[in-house]
């Protein structure tokens, strides 16, 4: 199995930043506020690999630090600190210290993002047709036709029904948002996908239909995925290995099942005996 | 013959850390699995049957000892110390787990649900379903149902679809939780045939049965587990 | 404006051109920037004018900044020399500029200012037209933050841009654009070319003369240099298309003064039949066909003049 994407030593601090900031902080002190000078640590020292086609999970709660990470891998902020690696063919780049443009083109075109909330993914102010067509445009395709057939496509393996295309996806139930920005994410075929609490605030059916969507991309086009989510269920069926975060920090990583069935560390444990 | 697998001294207690106890589950367990052969675990209930199996999948982490798991090359793979990601190729490919439990997504047919092995090694689902549907009617799960999803399923039609998902990828290790537990004597009898086939084809079993005379019928050998010692919860401050 | 005052330039410490010398020098600096970047909003120091932005400030300084004793100056506004808006303008550049003079004649002039329209009459290399330019940047329509506009430019992503054309055929089957049509110049930016009619766009492709915009209010000017590439954005299977002006048969509507089937055309309603009359946009070019061959006949049938 090839490795798609190393991380290492990443940390996000929001405010001043403090040289006690990191002893401060952390499951430890139960805070990711520093006494010393209010800075937020949001993340510290967060290694991790992902290899092609697996499903890695972050869980924690709600504050853990675990959107950061993503939205650090998206680009969206900048982190305080660490490396990325992100293995492409032949290619390797260096998340942080390529230029702005580098950044961009991985994010429009290697990169695939659904975020919790559809109006951070997707424009309203455009049809859900449209919503993919600008990131197939932004991939050099200039042909109506093939657009709008390509579009069609990726709405229909995400199960949005075509006679919708064209309207905005404002006017769209909240789980259907989800499978248009997920059908916008695979529209350049990332290698990478992150999916950032995709099912919270949906209801139970809804959510199957969104995990069995994922999995069956997983399992079609080999797309390496990491899911951000507090909801241990979902990571049992989606994820084969699992990181658990805690107050910005790692508390514990391993496969899933035994994450879940023979935690190691209290918090975890805590987790998985609180969970419903 | 080189045994497929060997536990040496295999121990697993479980911390926990809200209560500030240690809880022992097995301990100093040495066994061997062979191909084509079906070792049975006995012992009576809390001697950490299920905690060797889980042990061995790497549901749990192991507190001490060896797991030693010769791969298709021959390579030995220490399971309690490999890599996540040694393991997961592992699950993939060569070790597979039948639980009392069947997890599985909402919404998925029982044919899906039994190929999904398959579908992991890039099989299509035309011919993951052909298989599925042969090993389902093998264990005698009724027709109407193969399109289903197994969240509906009775206890027994659940286990029987979680063994043939088990069954299918045709790992070189099965490990088996009480695959019969629900079953009745005649279906029983389905199972105990096809886990005969399976060892007639060089298949290796490590498992753990609900009826004495099972163990009588497919077991090759026995391995014992002593009860636990008593005073289980010991003041985590005393380790 | 009284055509005969004179404006005593001396008395009024005026300089010739209105500006003096250090803002014709810089603005002259922002369209050798603008020329060398085909397509590049380039930023100047727009100046106050005795005139209020949006009356084509950015156009009038970038004449006044290239204009010299000898000129011969077009003024246009929708085609027309004779409005109040270009009057008023070629009056002011005639009074503040001793030694040029103004024409209609599209082929005597050697500068020509114009809002709305680049000129029927095929321009030649000699001759430099000037735009006013109400927006600049044609991302405005997709993007908000000129920051991000700016990277956008720079790594030539119009996607959005591009979206929008998607968006227009998916409602409407086609790419209803009328003016301000995006276009990209030599294969890198796209500029709002002003709001001149799809008509005018493929004027600017490989033009003779040299074409420069100038937005007073947004502050840039930028130019499409003779002989350079402008291809108004379009799908490969959606080209771009000019206004159709044929009539309910398919035949091409005619002007009804000169009879021209090759020029824009202007619709306006007669009001005592409610008919729609057509005829050329361009005054200069249709007096000239006027002159030359007489009154068109076709005009009667349409309801007559």
């Amino acid at each position: 199995m090839k490795k798609i994407l190393e991380i290492r030593g990443l940390s996000k601090v929001h405010g001043h930043k403090c040289p006690l900031c990191c002893d401060f902080t952390g499951p430890k002190h139960d805070t990711n506020i520093c006494r010393h000078c209010n800075s937020i640590v949001a993340i510290h020292d967060i290694s991790l690999d992902l290899y092609e086609g697996e499903i890695l999970g972050i869980m924690g709660e709600s504050g853990s630090g675990k959107s950061s990470i993503v939205k650090t891998i998206f680009f969206d902020e900048i982190p305080t600190d660490g490396d990325a690696l992100f293995f492409d063919n032949n290619e390797q780049y260096s998340l942080f210290t390529i230029n702005a443009a580098r950044q961009r083109w991985l994010r429009n075109h290697r990169f695939g993002m659904v975020y919790q909330s559809p109006h951070l993914g997707l424009n309203f102010s455009i049809s859900a047709g449209g919503n993919i067509a600008e990131r197939l445009l932004m991939s050099d395709l200039f042909h109506y036709g093939d657009i709008r057939k390509r579009a069609l496509e990726l709405l229909s393996r995400t199960e949005v029904p075509s006679e919708r295309m064209d309207q905005s996806p404002g006017k769209f139930s909240g789980g259907m948002q989800q499978r248009v920005q997920i059908a916008k994410a695979l529209a350049t075929r990332p290698p990478l996908l992150l999916l950032d609490e995709v099912t919270s605030g949906l209801d139970l059916s809804v959510q199957a239909r969104i995990l069995d969507l994922i999995l069956e991309i997983q399992r079609d086009l080999g797309t390496a995925m990491i899911v951000v989510t507090h909801d241990l269920g979902v990571v049992r069926l989606l994820t084969g290995r699992t990181i658990v975060l805690k107050n910005g920090r790692i508390v514990e990583h391993g496969l899933t099942d035994q994450v879940l069935e023979d935690p190691q560390d209290a918090y975890t444990q805590q987790l998985v005996a609180s969970a419903l | 013959m080189n045994p497929i697998l060997k536990v040496e001294r295999l121990s697993k207690h479980f911390l926990l850390h809200m209560r500030g106890v240690r809880v022992p589950s097995c301990d100093g367990v040495n066994l061997e699995v062979h191909s084509g052969r079906l070792t049975a675990l006995t012992g009576p209930t809390g001697s950490g049957k299920s905690s060797v199996l889980k042990c061995i999948y790497r549901t749990y982490l192991p507190s001490a000892g060896q797991i030693l798991f010769r791969n298709g090359n021959e390579d030995i793979v220490d399971m309690a110390s490999a890599s996540e990601h040694t393991v997961l190729e592992l699950r993939r490919r060569d070790i597979a787990f039948v639980t009392q439990f069947l997890h599985c997504l909402p919404r998925k047919s029982a044919l899906d649900v039994v190929a999904a092995p398959l579908y992991d090694q890039g099989v299509s689902q035309k011919r993951g379903r052909d298989c599925a549907a042969e090993l389902l009617s093998r264990l005698s799960v009724p027709e109407r149902l193969w399109d289903l999803p197994p969240a509906t399923f009775s206890g027994g039609e659940k286990q029987r679809v979680n063994l043939a998902r088990g069954l299918i990828a045709r790992p070189r290790l099965l490990l088996l939780d009480e695959p019969t537990a629900s079953l009745d004597p005649l279906t029983s009898e389905r199972v105990v045939q096809l886990i005969n086939h399976m060892k007639s084809e060089g298949m290796a079993m490590l498992a753990i049965f609900h009826h004495p005379e099972l163990v009588a019928k497919l077991a090759d050998n026995v391995i014992k587990l002593a009860s636990p010692s008593d005073g289980n919860l010991a003041p985590e401050a005393s380790l | 404006m009284n055509k005969n005052y004179l404006l005593p330039l001396d008395e009024a410490a005026y300089n010739f051109g209105f500006l003096d010398e250090y803002a014709k020098k810089e603005i002259r600096r922002a369209l050798l920037k603008a020329i060398s970047i085909p397509g590049y909003q380039t930023p100047f120091a727009s100046r106050e004018m005795p005139m209020g932005k949006g009356f084509g400030t950015g156009g009038l300084q970038i004449t006044l900044s290239i204009i010299g004793v000898g000129e011969k100056l077009k003024v246009i506004d929708q085609g027309a020399d004779d409005s109040v808006n270009a009057v008023n303008l070629r009056q002011f550049i005639e009074m503040t500029c001793p030694g040029i003079s103004g024409t209609e004649d599209t082929e005597r002039a050697s500068l020509i200012q114009s809002r709305h329209r680049i000129p029927e009459t095929p321009l030649r290399k000699d001759q430099v037209l000037v735009l006013q330019v109400p927006y600049s940047d044609p991302l405005v329509v997709v993007e908000p933050s000129e920051s991000k506009r700016k990277t956008m430019h720079g790594e030539g992503d119009y996607s959005r841009l591009l979206t929008k054309l998607y968006e227009d055929i998916v409602k409407y089957d086609e790419i209803t654009i009328s003016h301000r049509y995006p276009t990209r110049i030599n294969g890198h930016y796209v500029i709002d070319p002003s709001p001149i009619p799809r008509f005018d766009v493929p004027k600017m492709h490989m033009s003779n003369a040299l074409i420069l915009f100038g937005a007073g209010r947004e502050k840039k000017v930028y130019a499409v240099p003779p002989y350079t590439d402008a291809t108004p954005l379009a799908f490969d299977d959606v080209p771009f298309r000019i206004e159709d002006f044929r009539d309910e048969n398919g035949k091409r509507r005619v002007c009804r003064r000169c009879g021209a089937d090759n020029s824009f055309l202007e619709e306006s309603i007669n009001d005592a039949a409610g008919l729609k009359l057509h005829q050329c946009s361009d005054s200069n070019y249709c007096n000239r066909r006027l002159s030359l061959s007489g009154p068109a006949r076709i005009g009667a049938e349409e309801g007559g003049i």
